[in-house]
């Protein structure tokens, strides 16, 4: 399975990488919601993508509303890792087609159990073979 | 809430915060200690700087100061990379930055009504934080100091009106 992990942090990007990385992910990072765009739009297909909120050029509640606006990005799932925490950010984001919501600062653990409860993970806690969810 | 010298959050709340959040970045680290003396105050020397902005219905500067060897460390250890590894350019910035970020995110959840945080700044030297400091908290770690300071500014703010 592919992750696609959107923060303008690289430092946060770097972290987001090895914890998938971790769970047997293949991990792509992308700086703003613009670039991970021209990344799909160029081919690549990610299972899920990691999106943080804030960021210039193109922020993650505007990436998830673009991405949800086309047919062939749907199966994608998509995950904000923000630290905007408040309820109205939540239900934005959650409105907009973003399927779940993690606040930074987060441990390894909380990632790992938000994927599982995407079913992006087997039972024994590895990210599922590509093609599983097709 | 209106802006000038109310404080989002107590010296306490923010302490507790700040170390939870050095647990969370850095789950392998040893804890901060918090500094409750005298020299707390005492300015840090050469240190990495960075701060964002909250702005809503109150408006504010979170800003983090790290000793240089701690900055290094805590880049170091947000990579994945061990003590003392060459950093690329700009990794420090980065790191202290999204050290900044989340940390006036979490300050920012503390506060009622709606707000924005803006994008971190941060470098060596940042030019000293403009407006009072309203809340303070000093850690140790490793012998290196870190300061977390909320302000508000010197002069009033026009609050944004409700939605």
């Amino acid at each position: 399975m592919h992750a696609l992990i959107i923060d303008d942090s690289r430092t946060m990007r770097s972290i987001l990488s090895r914890i998938v990385a971790d769970l047997g992910f293949a991990a792509t990072e992308a700086g703003h919601g613009q670039e991970a765009l021209d990344l799909m739009a160029g081919g690549l297909q990610p299972d899920v993508c990691l999106i943080d909120w804030n960021m210039p050029v193109m922020d993650g509640y505007t990436f998830v509303t673009k991405v949800r606006a086309e047919k062939r990005w749907r199966r994608i799932t998509l995950m904000m890792v923000t630290t905007e925490s408040s309820h109205s950010h939540v239900v934005r984001a959650l409105a907009a087609g973003a399927h779940e919501y993690v606040i930074k600062p987060f441990t390894a653990d909380a990632i790992a159990a938000k994927l599982r409860l995407l079913g992006l993970l087997d039972p024994s806690g590895s990210a599922l073979d590509a093609g599983a969810l097709a | 809430m209106t802006a000038g010298t109310v404080s989002p959050t107590t010296g306490e709340e923010l302490a507790a915060l700040v170390e939870e959040i050095w647990v969370s970045l850095l789950s392998d680290s040893e804890p901060l200690v918090p500094m409750y003396d005298a020299e707390a105050a005492a300015p840090l020397t050469d240190p990495w700087s960075a701060q964002v902005t909250i702005d809503g219905d109150w408006h504010g500067t979170v800003r983090v100061d790290l000793d240089a060897p701690l900055a290094e460390a805590l880049t170091a250890r947000m990579l994945g990379r061990r003590p003392g590894a060459p950093l690329v350019e700009g990794a420090l910035e980065d790191a202290v930055g999204e050290l900044a970020n989340v940390i006036g995110g979490n300050v920012k959840s503390l506060l009622p009504g709606e707000g924005s945080l803006s994008l971190p700044v941060a470098g060596r030297p940042l030019p000293a934080a403009s407006g009072e400091t309203v809340c303070r908290t000093d850690h140790s770690w490793d012998e290196h100091r870190l300061s977390v300071l909320v302000l508000t500014p010197a002069e009033p703010h026009q609050t944004r009106e409700p939605r």
